[in-house]
């Protein structure tokens, strides 16, 4: 009876797996800047699916995932605040402020929580709302940070007009 | 030239996304491993392979130096 269970819990995380894998790690990656983080935040979202899917409701699966995903992917940055890995060690000054960057360069410049919310917002697409119950926040907060995010590409994008579809 | 960022973000990560190793059987491995833990009486799946001594409650942590022998 438990076997068949856990085999029947399986077969539907499975099929969930092999349809949002991916784009949480999409997610993922913009919000921790790196792909093996990133694999490591997805796999250990799906680990906690799977010992909470019978208590999950399917309509609130992805925001659940979601939520736990963005959750782990704050909580590493938290803990490996110090640690930054390079394979080049600058021989430069600091940064310029206002020099014009790419968009990796201009979205490490995102403190952690306004690149979580831009990656909810402009990549996966959630109204102020749902972002705000992803991140736990007011939809006060999540306005206010995501203007501060663009106003910090903006500034660090000058050939690019970034444009905000109002949702 | 404008860009809308919804558009701008997926080209960069998908400009820069490489293969996924993510496989699901891992996941489960995972999670059978963690269930196991918590029915065994909880704590991190780390500690479960912990052999470090733990400190018992009621016992000294002080070292003993044993006194030189006697001449």
């Amino acid at each position: 009876m438990r076997r068949q269970r856990r085999q029947c819990l399986e077969a539907e995380l499975e099929e969930y797996f092999s349809a949002r894998a991916v784009t949480l790690r999409r997610t993922a990656y913009l919000v921790v800047r790196d792909w093996h983080v990133a694999e490591d935040m997805v796999q250990a979202t799906f680990v906690q699916l799977y010992l909470h899917w019978p208590r999950i409701r399917q309509e609130t699966v992805d925001a659940y995932a979601r939520r736990t995903l963005v959750n782990q992917c704050l909580s590493h940055l938290r803990r490996h605040r110090r640690e930054h890995l390079t394979e080049h060690v600058p021989d430069t000054a600091a940064l310029q402020f206002e020099a014009p960057l790419d968009l990796t360069a201009a979205l490490a410049l995102l403190p952690a929580r306004q690149r979580a919310i831009v990656a909810l917002r402009f990549l996966d697409d959630l109204s102020v709302a749902a972002t705000a119950q992803t991140l736990d926040l007011a939809e006060g907060t999540v306005k206010s940070q995501t203007s501060r995010a663009l106003e910090t590409l903006r500034r660090h994008l000058p050939d690019l007009a970034l444009t905000e579809e109002p949702r | 030239m404008t860009h809308d960022l919804p558009t701008l973000l997926a080209e960069h990560v998908r400009a820069h996304e490489p293969a996924t190793s993510l496989a699901v059987d891992d996941v489960f491995r995972a999670g059978r491993r963690r269930r196991r833990v918590r029915r065994l009486g909880g704590g991190h799946p780390a500690a479960a392979h912990d052999s470090t001594p733990k400190l018992v409650p009621g016992h000294t942590t002080r070292l003993t130096i044993p006194s030189p022998a006697p001449p």
